[in-house]
């Protein structure tokens, strides 16, 4: 016997419906003109920044020895709070033991002129993201990390040069009292004599930890990770006068050979100098998508209503949510200063036509974002 | 460490970290008074929204802005376990530290060890079976009393921290647990200070430990009315 | 062995019960018997074994290394592996944490001292090869019999080298006694009103909490914190069950003290 069957629509609320049907969420968002965090197509989400009190530099810590963050910052970013710290080493640059002749000199700075990375300093970044797991670092993470890491050496944002340590010296005076000098402190009267015969550079490192995560978290890393660059202090380090240069003979399998002792280098606890930047390769990042209308997932308009002529694939700025994530597949990334000059620019394809026109638009957006997030400090 | 970590980068291998000068003595002198004084506490809720339940707890000494403990708690769970049946639920609890790196691992799960005791005894863990709750807590900053790092100086503000984030998660306790701390030691409360659930004493003399016990369930009081003011205050 | 429900009901209210009534028959304040070996491990400048006897046993063995102190200020190594559990995991690192504390709080480091600039390292290594009630005291009354019958070499060379550079000397067979107070480590397990010492590992499954005392130095000492025995019972105690435990503690451990130097 057959009975006929029913059939009522089910509906869900709005949240629901972005669980279960994404990509069908998104479409009806855009639809109507909005997108589903109910930003503007093209709007950014606004980022809050300061430096979180963290690093040694600020009052709070009248430059304690044990903290040794450099340079920090905290961002939030609707819910996502990113917070990065910079601290520091040192690493000692391999030179001969006599020292370098001025012909070497030469070729070393030839050969170091065709190379554009060695001009530039590296960040080493460690990205962790909090999802309520432990164990080994996610694709995710390891992927911003690289990134973050190429990102940086390649645009150039630190030079070699900046990372130099200007080594000073530790003196004990003959009334016990003890003084250091800095040689760019004490001008030329410093006796070039006593300084250390030995070249250090500071190692930075960044430590990256996200909370709330919300979508793509690239830029928001990056852009954490340069307003903490920006405002790190590196501490001016020293020698004792005893060590300034030291060998010690040590036997080593029966050969003898000259080893410098690897005494300590030591920082100054009070004073330190800001990392300088190359400030025309400071750029911030932003991100973008592209998706194709589906006009099916339209809603159905009234009758009367005049069929508007809407375009086919619609440009979304500063992606945000599951539903953004995982339905807009085609994707720009972008770092670029206020005057568009890019840094770095990644498309993906993903289905969606990514036209030249869609390109020059987010480069134009990108660098308007940029110009604002430059001013904030 | 024969292996070299190859999922995260590392720098170069002959790096060595910064080491400052030691400062002058008598810049150190008037912390160590500091020890017992009276905290002030900012309190928010619900930070981390893909967790069930966040907080966010800031202590300073309370005539200054100096030595702020700054952590993020956050509770994941109850949520299904795979594998065999547990008629209650289990619990986790990982402390890490966001930005400068100051504890031994050792010494990290001992506290997480002390802690898991402690939350055991107060969360009601029958009410969940099959499930687990994970705590992690999220050392931003800290620096302790005469600039050292001591566990006792962040165990309350743990203890706290995770009160609020099960709150805040809608997790069952059977009370809300708190601690207080005199001395170096620390002792966490339940019921109206009636119950002891934690005792933590590294440090200092045996000989005045009811006493010691007396001080701390003081700032525990404290501690606990200053959290149920803020959960009322707040309370949708 | 896992109790059923109505097992561990009885066990608890049995020894909840005022004399408290432990399956094996002990009283409250009463260890269970073990057995100690010492010095039988001949690469080592101290050993020993311990046999408790519900099975479980530990071997301890301490090893000592010449540093110089200046640079390496760490003068005690504790390493803890417990089998049947991972190395990182977080009872075993905080078995090690709590070891490390306790003997580098307590021990002394004058008695390591060589010269002005050599002192000896000790490495103290901790193999639990089957442990089925908490190790924690089992393991500190191991280690107070290998530091007790560790003989280190002899120096012969003098022991002034701030002005001249000169490394140790050591005696070719004389050895030393290593002279340091250990301290023990006891853990009681808090079941009802009543305090039960040693607890067993079905005790340990029924308590409402435990607790460890550190003894040093024939008084009470650092650290004193609680510690979970199981994962499903815990409850809290009040300040009176800290009482008994430390009158309790002050009684019995100095007959343990004698009982393990009379090895």
């Amino acid at each position: 016997m057959a009975s006929s069957i029913e059939i009522h629509p089910i509906t869900f609320p709005p949240e629901v419906l972005a669980r279960i049907a994404p990509d069908l969420s998104i479409q009806r968002h855009l639809s109507l003109g909005v997108r589903p965090c109910l930003r503007q197509f093209e709007e950014f989400r606004n980022i809050e920044i300061s430096d979180g009190g963290l690093s040694r530099s600020t009052d709070l810590f009248h430059n304690s020895e044990e903290n040794n963050i450099l340079g920090s910052n905290v961002l939030r970013s609707g819910k996502t709070i990113v917070i990065t710290s910079i601290t520091g080493g040192f690493v000692e640059e391999l030179l001969p033991v006599h020292g370098i002749d001025e012909g070497e000199e030469e070729l070393r700075n030839m050969t170091m002129q065709h190379d554009r990375i060695s001009q530039f300093g590296a960040v080493y970044p460690v990205v962790e993201v909090e999802r309520g797991r432990m164990g080994a670092p996610t694709d995710e993470e390891m992927n911003l990390s690289q990134k973050i890491y190429n990102c940086i050496l390649g645009s150039g944002v630190i030079p070699k040069s900046s990372l130099n340590v200007s080594v000073g010296r530790r003196t004990t005076n003959p009334d016990k009292s003890v003084s250091i000098t800095y040689p760019d402190e004490e001008g030329p009267e410093l006796d070039q004599q006593f300084l250390p015969k030995r070249k250090w550079s500071y190692v930075l490192y960044a430590k990256i930890q996200v909370f709330s995560r919300d979508g793509p978290l690239f830029e928001l890393c990056w852009n954490s990770l340069i307003y903490a660059l920006k405002n790190t202090k590196l501490p001016r380090a020293f020698v004792d006068e005893k060590t300034t240069d030291l060998k010690i003979p040590v036997r080593v399998r029966g050969r003898s050979a000259a080893i410098r002792e690897t005494y300590d280098i030591i920082c100054d606890s009070h004073k330190s100098i800001p990392l300088v930047l190359n400030s025309k390769n400071v750029g911030f990042a932003s991100n973008f998508g592209v998706i194709d209308l589906d006009p099916e997932a339209r809603l159905p308009e009234k009758e009367d209503e005049m069929q508007v002529d809407q375009e086919d694939s619609i440009l979304l700025a500063d992606l945000q949510g599951e539903a953004e994530e995982s339905s807009v597949l085609s994707t720009l990334s972008i770092i670029s200063d206020e005057k568009g000059n890019l840094k770095h620019l990644g498309i993906i394809g993903g289905g969606s036509k990514v036209t030249t026109e869609t390109i020059r638009r987010s480069i134009l957006l990108s660098s308007k974002r940029s110009e604002d997030l430059s001013t904030k400090n | 460490m024969s292996v070299s970590d190859r999922r995260r980068i590392l720098g170069p291998t002959n790096a060595r970290p910064i080491q400052f000068a030691p400062l002058n003595e008598d810049s150190k002198k008037i912390d160590t008074e500091r020890k017992n004084l009276n905290k002030s506490v900012f309190i928010e809720n619900g930070l981390v929204s893909n967790s069930n339940g966040s907080s966010y707890l800031e202590t300073r000494d309370s005539n200054g802005i100096e030595y702020p403990t700054l952590l993020l708690t956050s509770v994941y769970g109850p949520r299904p376990t795979r594998g065999s049946f547990n008629s209650k639920a289990s619990l986790t609890i990982q402390f890490k530290e966001v930005t400068a790196e100051n504890f031994p691992t050792g010494e990290l799960k001992e506290l997480c060890n002390f802690l898991t005791n402690i939350f055991n005894a107060v969360i009601n863990l029958a009410g969940y079976p099959k499930s687990g709750i994970d705590i992690f807590l999220n050392l931003i900053q800290h620096e302790g009393p005469s600039g050292e790092y001591s566990r006792e100086a962040i165990l309350p503000t743990c203890i706290n921290g995770i009160t609020l984030a099960l709150v805040d998660a809608g997790i069952e306790i059977f009370d809300m647990v708190s601690a207080g701390s005199y001395n170096g030691t620390v002792v966490s409360f339940t019921k109206n200070g009636e119950e002891i659930v934690g005792l933590w004493k590294d440090t200092g003399d045996v000989e005045d430990l009811v006493e010691t016990i007396e001080k701390c369930k003081e700032q525990y009081y404290q501690n606990r009315s200053t959290m149920i003011k803020y959960l009322m205050q707040n309370k949708k | 062995m896992v109790l059923s429900v109505t097992e561990k009901a009885y066990l608890y209210e049995s020894l909840s019960a005022v004399p408290p009534l432990r399956p094996d028959g002990r009283a409250a304040h009463q260890f269970r018997p073990v057995e100690l070996f010492t010095d039988f491990l001949p690469t080592s400048n101290g050993s020993s074994k311990i046999v408790a006897s519900d099975g479980s046993e530990c071997i301890v063995s301490v090893k000592a290394k010449v540093v110089d102190h200046t640079v390496d200020n760490e003068f005690l190594v504790v390493d803890v592996d417990i089998a049947g559990h991972r190395d990182d995991s977080q009872f075993v690192l905080s078995i090690g944490s709590i070891l490390t504390k306790v003997l580098t709080q307590q021990l002394e480091q004058r008695g390591l001292q060589l010269t002005r600039k050599y002192s000896f390292k000790l490495f103290i290594d901790v193999l639990v090869l089957s442990s089925y009630s908490h190790p924690l005291s089992l393991i500190s009354f191991a280690i107070y019999a290998a530091l007790n019958s560790t003989y280190l070499p002899k120096l012969i060379s003098s022991d002034d080298d701030l002005d001249v550079a000169e490394l140790p000397l050591f005696h070719d067979y004389d050895l030393e006694k290593l002279d340091v107070r250990v301290p023990l480590l006891f853990t009681v397990a808090l079941v009802g009103n009543n305090v039960l010492i040693d607890p067993a590992s079905n005790e340990s499954d029924v308590a409402n909490n435990g607790l460890v005392v550190t003894w040093s130095n024939g008084k009470i000492g650092t650290p004193i914190m609680t510690i979970g025995l199981n994962d499903d019972n815990v409850k809290g105690f009040g300040s009176s069950h800290i009482r008994t435990t430390l009158e309790m503690i002050e009684k019995c451990a100095p007959q343990v003290v004698k009982a393990l130097d009379g090895i």
